[in-house]
């Protein structure tokens, strides 16, 4: 199989909101910049993809408008999924095991801002049964939560941890949203949300952007002195009613991490796509983290949380630090659907 | 490349105007089910799963990937969710091929479908959007100009449209999982019974536009 890397990350600094900007004023700075970074241009890009939703913006195909922050003429190979802009990078990397070309260029872009998200996301719902009850995000969130703590598994302080941690971490991150020390003691006087989630467990709803250039073989060596190799990627699903899985293990996490080859070798820093604090632990023994791993160093999305662009994010930030030399060995994951139910896992490496 | 793709089978369910007997699981299983049944295969033998349909707001349903997960037997196993505008059936059955040519997996399912009668197909295309006035067009609405230009352009037969719709149609009567064709499925339809009906959008008559609910799928190794 033929070697790929993440060579370039650009991201927008999420935000409460990005005030009136269309779909491309939101891809072009970052699409340009990460282009920029490798000295490459849209002509010397083999393949463009990229992952949104339309139930942010509430309009169909506005991927269609986003094409338009690139230079699509003459034509360009472009697909679009309708999922985490991580799941557009693994597109483009199967895209680029065909040998034909050496560079992809991925982007996602998610506006949260325009709509009640956890409203929004009933709509993920089976639309006869489930949605018509009004099961919003956080809700199915805190049924998760609470299985944990009653399988005793996790308690409410591990949650407040894990929060105060990941925006400690994101205070050396210009691009969080949410940063600062905070108590664990004062997290835990706040009021319930949705029992036994607080609001600080729960993560902030942002507006961002961010891109990715991937390149093969030699391509990815004259691009950059240390290319993020993606030495495996793999993502797995699991049953879509909540009821049907136990909601306190992800085995689809687990096969995928796997499948990846997570466990072959000493993991450094891994970026992992947990919205909700207590996702962080289910993640964490899914993936046989232990606590030699630098968790989410970025703040992840506790810190910042933009729709269909916060899993792409992590990969970004992960493969920053194997291009930096700060990590030799990186684990990067997105999630997509309520409680974890489809996990893509991979593992980035310098050598 | 370094992988050969084939087809080795597909699944295609009835088209009507609206299936009431199915829901959009059953729809998409359906069709899933006489694929495998084609290569005589079963689920077991699926590698990863392709469903491609856009846009979302057709079903109602956001990334209903998730949702259909079930009823494509997809748990434990990649499924992958293919979005591009008015390309999408196609797009599905590049990535799909993609993951069999790059080496990925051996044997793939790929699907799409559309279940236009439990929304409101022709209007999720004409939202209101801030500071814009509402377009209230629908697919129409969008197409109709478009179809007016390329006749003016190519200076095609005003009719033009109206004869491929016929012959489609026609060919459509040696299709046991087309849609019923109209006037009557037993003599087919002329010239001028597709002249016939009043016009929607300008040059876009009733019948040349036809939406309705269907499943397609094959698979590939």
């Amino acid at each position: 199989m033929r070697d790929v890397a993440i060579v370039s990350f650009s991201q927008l600094p999420s935000v409460k909101e990005i005030e009136a900007a269309d779909e491309p004023e939101l891809v072009q700075p970052v699409t340009s910049d990460a282009m920029k970074q490798v000295g490459l241009t849209q002509d010397d890009i083999g393949f463009t993809c990229s992952g949104s939703s339309d139930y942010l913006p509430g309009r169909p195909f506005s991927f269609v408008a986003a094409i338009d922050g690139l230079k699509a003429w003459p034509p360009i190979r472009e697909s679009h999924v309708e999922m985490d802009g991580a799941f557009a990078l693994y597109e483009a990397w199967v895209r680029l095991l065909h040998g034909d070309i050496d560079t992809a260029l991925v982007f996602s872009f998610g506006k949260s801002s325009l709509a009640s998200v956890p409203d929004v996301l009933n709509l993920q719902n089976d639309p006869y049964y489930v949605q018509p009850l009004g099961l919003d995000s956080i809700s199915a969130a805190a049924l998760q939560a609470q299985a944990m703590i009653d399988a005793r598994k996790a308690t409410e302080r591990d949650f407040a941890e894990i929060a105060v941690r990941s925006r400690k971490s994101a205070i050396d991150n210009p691009n969080a949203h949410v940063k600062g020390e905070f108590s664990v003691e004062d997290m835990l006087q706040e009021p319930y949300i949705s029992s036994p989630l607080r609001k600080s467990f729960c993560p902030p709803v942002s507006d961002s952007a961010a891109a990715v250039v991937l390149a093969a073989g030699d391509a990815a060596k004259r691009l950059v002195r240390r290319p993020a190799w993606i030495r495996g990627i793999d993502h797995r699903t699991e049953p879509h009613a909540l009821g049907q899985r136990d909601l306190t293990a992800s085995l689809s996490a687990r096969l995928a991490g796997e499948k990846a080859g997570v466990g072959e070798g000493k993991v450094d820093v891994a970026e992992l796509h947990a919205p909700f604090a207590h996702q962080e632990l289910i993640l964490r023994e899914a993936l046989g983290l232990g606590d030699e791993v630098d968790i989410n160093p970025s703040g992840g999305a506790l810190a910042a949380n933009s729709l269909m662009t916060a899993g792409l994010i992590r990969f970004g930030e992960a493969a920053s630090r194997v291009l930096s030399g700060a990590a030799n060995r990186a684990v990067a994951h997105a999630t997509s659907g309520a409680c974890l139910q489809q996990n893509l896992v991979a593992v980035l490496e310098g050598q | 490349m370094a992988e050969q793709c084939a087809v080795i089978g597909i699944g295609q369910t009835r088209h009507r105007e609206s299936r009431r007997d199915l829901s959009i699981p059953g729809l998409v299983r359906d069709a899933a089910l006489r694929a495998l049944q084609d290569a005589d295969m079963t689920w077991k033998d699926i590698d990863s799963i392709v469903i491609g349909s856009a846009p979302d707001m057709f079903e109602g349903v956001m990334m209903p990937e998730l949702w259909l997960s079930d009823a494509l037997g997809a748990a434990a196993k990649p499924i992958f969710r293919v979005h591009t505008a008015g390309s999408v059936g196609g797009s599905t059955a590049v990535a799909a091929c993609h993951l069999v040519e790059g080496g990925v997996h051996e044997k793939v399912l790929a699907l799409g479908f559309e279940k236009q009668s439990e929304a409101n197909a022709m209007w999720a295309l004409s939202p209101v959007i801030p500071f814009q006035p509402q377009l209230v067009a629908g697919a129409g609405g969008y197409f109709a100009p478009l179809i007016r230009s390329y006749i003016r352009r190519s200076d095609a037969h005003p009719d033009a449209g109206c004869m491929v719709a016929v012959k489609d149609r026609q060919h459509g009567l040696l299709s046991q999982r087309a849609p019923s064709p109209r006037p009557d499925p037993r003599r087919g339809e002329s010239l001028t019974d597709a002249l016939g009906p009043h016009s929607l959008f300008g040059d876009l008559s009733v019948v040349r536009r036809r939406g309705g609910d269907g499943a397609r799928q094959r698979k590939a190794r």
